[in-house]
């Protein structure tokens, strides 16, 4: 097995001054000194509640943002050099789902328009009616889709065509951001299948987002708990979710538990 | 104690919901769970006069005894907050941001109860406290604004109990929480409706978060009832094909810790999607997506009762015996 993102004593925050303004010595930050490492085609859940700062650490590690101090390395190599040299390589290997599928897709351009647009981006190419019908196959589409607006579709529909972009240019490695909290319980089941499928199929390795036990317990090997900006537990999901070793994790399994099924 | 019948709303002419029978016992909780566009939260509204513009509500919703349905809007205004009280999913969008809190607390008391200015506030403090939040005296003069969202829907349901009403009505009160947070809200709820013997209709989508507070659940889909019974017994043996996708569906089917050795099982999906309103099929609202669907779907389905008032409506149910036991 080998590791597939490494991440060192990460730190982010937003400016907390203005430009003209004095900086304070040691900002406060929202990522707090995160390190972790990936092994490529494994299932990593990172869960905590709102504000912990688990959306702000995956779009740290796809380079949507900048660390502040710390270094993030994508197959043995610094995120900040891919981005300088090789930042289309870079985009084509790391993708990403987001948890709102109505806003993921810009509402003038049909379904059809909006999943070229990656390849157009980042391979400088047009691909053909034919080859966007095929990645419709993998998440369980139709072709009728295609020339339709996101206005006309459902958001489970919107998400498996979110994923199905996500997947076009063959990334090595597929973020997804709260994918299924938006949806409806048996939308869910879909996207979450779909999600187990594509790992198993394409050999994916995924990081997953989510405020829900449940659905790390169902599809992650590991997980990391986040509280206020640090990681408080990491370890195999099968070991943090039956001998959770801070107070923290363990409530927020009592929480779930709480309203589990049986 | 609360007797809906023949609930039906429409609007423009397009049948949103049709309830035929949905009981409340006096302190007993009931949660009303299905998708969106399923008719859960226009249901439980509509019988309280909350139905949107336009709607068209009628048949019969009896609370103690006294119709509701054909009630003019001051009356089921005058009804509302004294006798049912109602949670709302938005905290923040259903308390007055120019108002303090405390204020807004004692407002259904003056209105309802025709306290004095400092007996409402008193009772208000008083009312803060039984929903345990820390501090009420210092707490009653904030703003919405400087409290955070668990805080906020305690205020809330400090409000909807203010008048002791005999029936609260929640729609997905915890939703826009984090789970720590809907766990204590949860509880609160449930330890509200012991104390005071308050019955609870708990609107949600999510079955595990019934299961927390109710007793019985019942399942909606496109406007009608599909199944109704003890939360439990459904949960483990639904009788309709739907209920049984919705709990197949659900992650959570057991404690976290067992779920990692379920790894790589697929969970059970819904073939389509939800038709808009209006579009369902006649029969069996579910059977154009049903993958157990007989023929005789479309036609009138009879009702299976099981001792354990377990009801459901479906040809070919996930229970055996089901369709065979006294249809009423």
């Amino acid at each position: 097995m080998s590791l597939l993102v490494e991440a060192e004593s990460l730190h982010f925050t937003y400016a907390q001054s203005l430009p003209w303004q004095k900086q304070a010595a040691e900002p406060s930050w929202i990522i707090d000194g995160v390190s972790l490492a990936v092994e490529a085609g494994t299932t990593l859940g990172v869960v905590g509640e709102s504000g912990s700062g688990k959306s702000t650490l995956v779009r740290l590690l796809c380079g949507l943002l900048a660390p502040g101090k710390g270094e993030i390395r994508f197959g043995g190599r610094g995120t900040g050099e891919w981005l300088e040299r090789d930042a289309r390589e870079f985009r084509r290997r790391n993708q990403m789902v987001f948890q709102s599928p109505a806003s993921s897709f810009d509402p003038r351009m049909s379904i059809f328009r909006s999943l070229q647009e990656p390849a157009r981006a980042i391979e400088r190419r047009v691909p053909s009616r034919q080859e966007v019908t095929g990645w419709l196959e993998r998440v369980g589409l139709g072709p009728e889709v295609l020339d339709r607006y996101p206005h006309q579709l459902s958001g489970g529909q919107l998400q498996r065509l979110a994923v199905a972009r996500a997947l076009s240019l063959g990334p090595k490695l597929l973020y997804a951001d709260e994918p299924t909290s938006a949806l409806d319980v048996s939308v869910q089941a879909k996207v979450l299948n779909l999600l187990m499928d594509l790992r198993k199929d394409l050999g994916l390795t995924l990081v997953l987002v989510t405020h829900d036990l449940a659905v790390v317990g169902r599809i992650c090997e590991t997980m990391i708990v986040m509280k206020s900006g640090k990681i408080v537990e990491t370890g195999a999901t099968a070991d943090v979710l039956a001998n959770p070793r801070t107070d923290y994790t363990r409530k927020l399994i009592e929480a779930a538990d709480a309203t589990s099924l049986f | 104690m609360l007797e809906i019948r023949n609930l039906k709303v429409e609007i423009g002419g397009r049948e949103i919901v049709m309830i035929d029978a949905l009981d409340l016992d006096a302190g007993e909780r009931l949660g009303l769970v299905g998708e969106s566009g399923s008719g859960k939260t226009m249901s439980a509204m509509s019988a309280v006069g909350l139905q949107p513009q336009g709607a068209r509500v009628t048949g019969s919703v009896k609370l103690g005894g006294r119709e509701l349905i054909g009630l003019s809007d001051g009356q089921l205004a005058q009804l509302r907050g004294a006798e049912v009280g109602v949670v709302f999913q938005d905290p923040l969008r259903s308390l007055n941001p120019l108002m303090r809190v405390g204020s807004q607390v004692a407002e259904p008391l003056r209105l309802h109860a025709g306290l004095s200015k400092s007996a409402a506030m008193e009772r208000a403090v008083a009312l803060l406290e039984e929903v345990r939040l820390p501090d009420p005296q210092g707490l009653a003069r904030r703003y919405p604004h400087q409290l955070s969202g668990g805080q906020r829907q305690r205020v809330l349901i400090a409000m909807a109990i203010a008048c002791s009403p005999k029936l609260l009505i929640a729609d997905e009160p915890t939703t826009a929480l984090d789970v720590t947070v809907q766990k204590d809200i949860l509880e609160l709820l449930l330890r509200l409706s012991r104390e005071r013997g308050m019955a609870l209709l708990f609107v949600s989508h999510n079955l595990g978060v019934i299961r927390a507070v109710s007793e019985k659940v019942a399942v909606l889909y496109g406007g009608h009832l599909m199944e109704i019974g003890p939360v439990d017994e459904v949960l483990r043996h639904p009788g309709h094909r739907y209920t049984e996708a919705l709990v197949g569906a659900n992650p959570g089917r057991s404690r976290v810790a067992d779920l990692p050795s379920q790894q790589g099982q697929h969970l059970t999906t819904i073939e389509g999607a939800v038709p808009a309103a209006g579009r369902f099929p006649s029969g069996c609202r579910f059977r154009n997506r049903c993958a157990f669907s007989l023929p005789g779907c479309a036609g009138d389905i009879p009702q299976t009762r099981l001792a354990s008032g377990h009801i459901f409506r479906c040809l070919n149910p996930a229970i055996e015996g089901g369709a065979d036991v006294a249809a009423g």
